[in-house]
């Protein structure tokens, strides 16, 4: 076994650890999948799978493909393809902000983010007030135009999938009027409050509700919405405030829940 | 002269290695790169699909675990193929190269099955969703390397009877093996990853 061949490398292992391995192998993926039918497990699944793979990944690279056996130059080649394809990976995960919950995060970032937070506090939003006097309507509540100063304004970021804000604070019980404007030039958009968590959900059911009904569905989940605004259009939604919780808002005009999207807190306090 | 290229124990190259194998072991880690960003673009748009089927609407456990298992087998009967023919054993040789290229072909099966199974039953395509257009590319790209897989072992089979194949040609057989056994390990991450972490939700 020790004996070293030319061409840089060692003697290859026998059939029988050829064998081990594979029964070895098969034994490390049997694991894993009963890992993950155990329902205890669930909060460490990522992390057992993860190191349950390395470790098949480096006895087939190591024993079937012998890089243990062979020159160094081979591991070298196979090792740096690797770093690379990490480098690929992260950079593009990076890219699209897979590592962060939250899609419209950057756009707070790059557009208004003194409004970034509570917006009872509101001098900051004021920017936006005088652009909704001609307002749309929520079809939720009256038809008419805004009555009253908006308690909190957002709006797109340009003709990105995005709202400029992700992360709107309210109390429990109180009135709250928003003003919605559309600052995109090519796109329609509404603004839709639902429960957390249910964004995605809510705009699939929007897909059948259709234009007609603004993309919104009749649905228990939602709370809140504004109607569909053209581009350039102003618009926006009076509601009360539901119980403390964590909500989500998001345009459901189809393709845009994905990155148009944000985080609504609603305080007890 | 012809054979100026087939092997020798002592190659006359600056690195003193094999140029083939040193060009195999190149293409394997640009290979890498190549499904590393595949992976990637799957999980940069996992879970951002508007409309369903989802991950855990469609993919199959069990069925795929038996898919997994056959592969991983077949790498086991390919070492087999691959020390055969170091020790000159060319019948033997030729029983195990068939049974990889037939477990390689059963797991191909297993993947018509399942793509099938998705389109007709469940309405998922690559124009579905963003999960349909990224599990087929990852997946059918992984199938297509399978396949090519297939292909190679069957001609080292029939290549065998022409009487050809000796011990000094192990390395033929060995570059098959390194490429059969990445499409493995491939195979093991996408296993991992695709279906049972994203079945189980974790990444969300």
């Amino acid at each position: 076994m020790a004996s070293t061949h030319g061409n840089g490398e060692a003697a290859h292992p026998t059939p029988r650890t050829y064998t081990k391995i594979a029964a070895l192998l098969s034994v490390i993926t049997a694991i894993e999948v009963a890992v993950f039918y155990v329902e205890s497990l669930e909060s460490l699944l990522f992390p057992i799978l993860m190191v349950l793979s390395t470790v098949k990944f480096l006895l087939v690279a190591m024993f079937y493909m012998h890089l243990k056996f062979d020159h160094r130059i081979f591991s070298m080649f196979f090792i740096g393809g690797l770093i690379l394809a990490a480098c690929v990976m992260i950079a593009l995960m990076v890219l699209f902000d897979s590592f962060s919950g939250s899609r419209s995060e950057h756009a707070a970032n790059s557009g208004q983010s003194s409004v970034h937070g509570d917006s009872h506090s509101d001098d900051q939003s004021s920017d936006s007030t005088d652009k909704h006097d001609s307002a749309g309507d929520s079809h939720k509540t009256d038809s008419a135009a805004l009555v009253g100063e908006p308690t909190m304004s957002l709006k797109t970021v340009g003709d990105n999938l995005q709202f400029d804000i992700d992360n709107l604070t309210a109390v429990a019980g109180a009135e709250v009027i928003l003003a919605f404007d559309n600052t995109a030039t090519t796109q329609q958009h509404n603004w839709v409050l639902v429960e957390g968590g249910s964004k995605d959900e809510i705009a699939s059911a929007g897909l059948s509700a259709g234009p007609g009904s603004n993309w919104v569905p009749e649905d228990s989940r939602v709370i809140a919405s504004t109607i569909l605004l053209n581009p350039g259009e102003s618009g926006g939604a009076t509601f009360v405030a539901p119980v403390a919780g964590t909500y989500q808002f998001v345009c459901t005009f189809p393709g845009h829940s994905p990155t148009m999207f944000g985080t609504f807190e609603v305080t007890s306090e | 002269m012809e054979h100026t290229g087939a092997q020798h124990t002592e190659e006359h190259t600056t690195t003193g290695l094999n140029h083939r194998k040193m060009l195999m072991w190149g293409f394997l880690g640009s290979e890498c790169m190549f499904f590393g960003s595949l992976l990637a673009t799957y999980l940069v748009y996992y879970g951002q699909s508007v409309s369903g089927p989802l991950p855990a609407d469609v993919l199959d456990i069990p069925t795929t675990s038996v898919s997994t298992f056959v592969l991983l087998m077949s790498s086991l009967s390919m070492v087999m193929a691959y020390s055969n023919v170091a020790s000159g054993n060319v019948r033997n040789f030729r029983i195990w190269i068939i049974c990889t290229a037939l477990l390689g072909a059963t797991f191909l099966g297993f993947q018509v099955y399942e793509f099938r199974e998705f389109a007709v039953h469940y309405g998922l395509t690559p124009r579905t969703n963003l999960f349909g257009s990224t599990f087929f590319t990852l997946t059918g790209f992984h199938g297509a390397h399978v396949t090519v897989g297939v292909i190679w072992l069957v001609s080292l089979f029939l290549y065998s009877f022409k009487g050809d194949l000796t011990e000094q040609e192990g390395l033929t057989v060995d570059l098959c093996a390194l490429y059969w056994h990445f499409v493995d390990i491939v195979w093991i991450v996408i296993f991992t990853v695709v279906y049972l972490i994203g079945v189980s939700n974790s990444l969300t």
